[in-house]
């Protein structure tokens, strides 16, 4: 039985008698945002490009969350408290209260993933399914991995046990890189991201020496690798075409590792007590449904354990999108089931996002 | 004649029993409580620390014969505990049975057409609790009564706001943002100027609206 609620009445009220109104239902949503995704990113990536047109600015800021809700759902109320970012919402026809924040560290996503009841959505990079990833300068470094504090920083891993990526991704993002050595025995499909199944029985062992034609980028990967330019260590690698930038280059497979004990901060290690949980990362339906929904085990329970996902590679402002068309919803909402409100919220976004031209979907 | 000096839960109803008047109006209307009806014109929604000048008691003479039995009627107003339930979509709840409760006493009854809740308590009783009985399901309120401030004051808007659906207890939410976000989200629910601060307007709304 929940506690009573006090309420302060007149001893003579007027004729109507004082009004009781049934309280609301109150969803509580943690939007986490990921490297490059938060909220400072966003702003910072728009002073520091003073030249945009406007309508590139324009369309970076209807994407920060939560500063964009207003425009989209009249009556959204921002407020900062203790250094982050929050809104609340209170929708009459569904009489449900909405309270919204921010987070940018993986400490308080694994917290929000841990509470009970709430709406946990991550908004950030899909780190080609590695997980969600967190740290608040997208400069390269390892924040862009591991993490430079691993407790704040760095990949809350949600992946495949082996995931391989473009030797430019390392380069780029500057990490040091985790990969399979040629010792070990080659990767099992199923212990493979999705991507990476198509190349599994064409994994070849190679030197470091051997991934890039540049010697200078080939000293610049060993740093990162942890070993000799010249050294005779082999990794299990693939070469493919990633994307149309980069042609055809050297895959190099990870350690991911969901459930594996040499990285704590992994699903495996987490009991989800959330209500639902979003990942609108790139493409996460292909990369991290399996592994909550199979490996982890986290299903579907009646009217909780809700997830949503990406179907290809996204953008940043899903969250913004999403979150509207759900607190638009036209009817009485509270109490009841979440079913036809986030089929509703589903529904509207995936509308939206074909009428402005992306290739992706919620699902 | 004397000055009381209004504390937490009281109003004219439970000053004027505690100093032996049968009519508050005697008290209220007095010519020395002209600034307090200025200030509070509901008698029964008065601010701890209001200053209430108590009249002389006027005594009655009658006349009757000795050896005969003289029935004396007195004539007061029952003080009634009255409340409205409304859902979240704003109707009624009615035909839910519920009880009153309050130091010995259990009174039952059933929400009216109109969602009403209606006993009632005596004006010294500061505390009642009303449960309703949904389907099995149990909803309780505690009712303090009489400790309605003014909506002029913080406390009477958040007491208004709070029972009217808008000020949620969240954790998480200072309470400075939750009333902030009452107000714009009431004024926003009721075609106001969404604004998120006091304003006449909303006082004379709410006042409407919560019926006190």
């Amino acid at each position: 039985m929940s506690d009573p609620i006090l309420v302060a009445a007149s001893r003579r009220a007027g004729e109507g008698g004082n009004t009781v109104v049934e309280p609301p239902e109150v969803r509580r949503i943690v939007v986490a945002q990921g490297i490059e995704f938060t909220r400072q990113n966003r702003h910072d990536l728009i002073a520091k490009h003073p030249d945009a047109s406007p309508e590139a600015v324009a369309s970076v800021l209807a994407g920060i969350f939560p500063d964009a809700m207003p425009a989209r759902v009249p009556g959204v109320f921002l407020y900062e408290w203790e250094g982050r970012h929050r809104a609340l919402y209170y929708s009459a026809t569904q009489h449900v209260m909405y309270a919204m924040e921010t987070v940018d560290d993986k400490r308080r996503f694994m917290e929000a993933l841990g509470t009970e009841g709430i709406i946990v959505i991550y908004d950030g990079h899909a780190r080609y399914g590695r997980g969600p990833c967190f740290g608040p300068d997208p400069a390269p470094g390892d924040d862009w991995e591991a993490g430079t504090e691993p407790t704040y920083r760095g990949l809350f891993r949600m992946g495949f046990p082996h995931i391989a990526v473009p030797v430019h991704e390392v380069l780029t993002h500057g990490y040091r890189a985790t990969l399979l050595p040629a010792s070990e025995p080659r990767p099992d499909r199923a212990s493979c991201d999705p991507d990476m199944r198509p190349h599994v029985d064409r994994l070849a062992p190679l030197r470091v020496s051997a991934m890039h034609p540049d010697s200078a980028v080939v000293a610049q990967l060993a740093r990162q690798v942890g070993v000799e330019p010249e050294g005779d260590e082999r990794f299990w690698t693939y070469h493919a075409t990633g994307d149309a930038e980069h042609g055809r280059e050297c895959h190099v497979v990870l350690r991911a590792g969901w459930s594996d004990p040499s990285y704590p901060f992994n699903l495996a290690a987490t009991e989800l007590r959330c209500r639902m949980f979003c990942h609108l990362g790139c493409s996460t339906f292909s990369h991290n449904y399996p592994v909550l929904r199979k490996l982890k085990g986290w299903k579907r329970e009646g009217d909780a354990r809700f997830a949503y996902w990406t179907t290809a590679p996204s953008l940043s402002g899903t969250t913004v999108t999403f979150l509207s068309h759900l607190m638009t919803y036209p009817e009485y909402s509270a109490g009841e089931s979440w079913v036809p409100w986030l089929r509703y919220g589903v529904r509207k976004a995936n509308q939206e996002l074909r009428r402005t031209g992306m290739k992706y979907q919620l699902i | 004649m004397g000055t009381h000096s209004v504390m937490p839960g009281e109003c004219l109803e439970s000053i004027a029993h505690r100093y032996g008047f049968t009519d508050p109006r005697l008290i209220y209307d007095h010519p020395d409580n002209a600034a307090l009806r200025r200030a509070r014109p509901d008698p029964n929604v008065l601010l701890p620390g209001d200053e209430v000048v108590i009249p002389e008691r006027e005594v009655k003479w009658f006349d009757a014969a000795t050896e005969q039995r003289h029935r004396f009627v007195v004539r007061r107003r029952p003080v009634l505990l009255r409340m409205r339930m409304l859902d979240g979509a704003g109707n009624p709840r009615s035909g839910i049975p519920y009880r009153v409760e309050f130091q010995q006493t259990v009174l039952h009854g059933v929400t009216s057409a109109n969602g009403i809740v209606e006993q009632p308590v005596p004006a010294w009783v500061p505390q009642a609790r009303v449960t309703l009985d949904c389907e099995g399901a149990e909803e309780r309120y505690d009712v303090a009564l009489g400790y309605l401030d003014p909506v002029t004051h913080e406390e009477g808007l958040r007491q208004r706001l709070k029972a009217l659906g808008y000020y949620v207890e969240a954790p998480g939410i200072p309470e400075d943002v939750r009333l902030r976000h009452a107000i714009y989200a009431y004024e926003h629910a009721n075609d106001l100027p969404a604004t998120g601060y006091p304003n006449s307007d909303l006082y004379e709304k709410l006042v409407e609206h919560y019926c006190s």
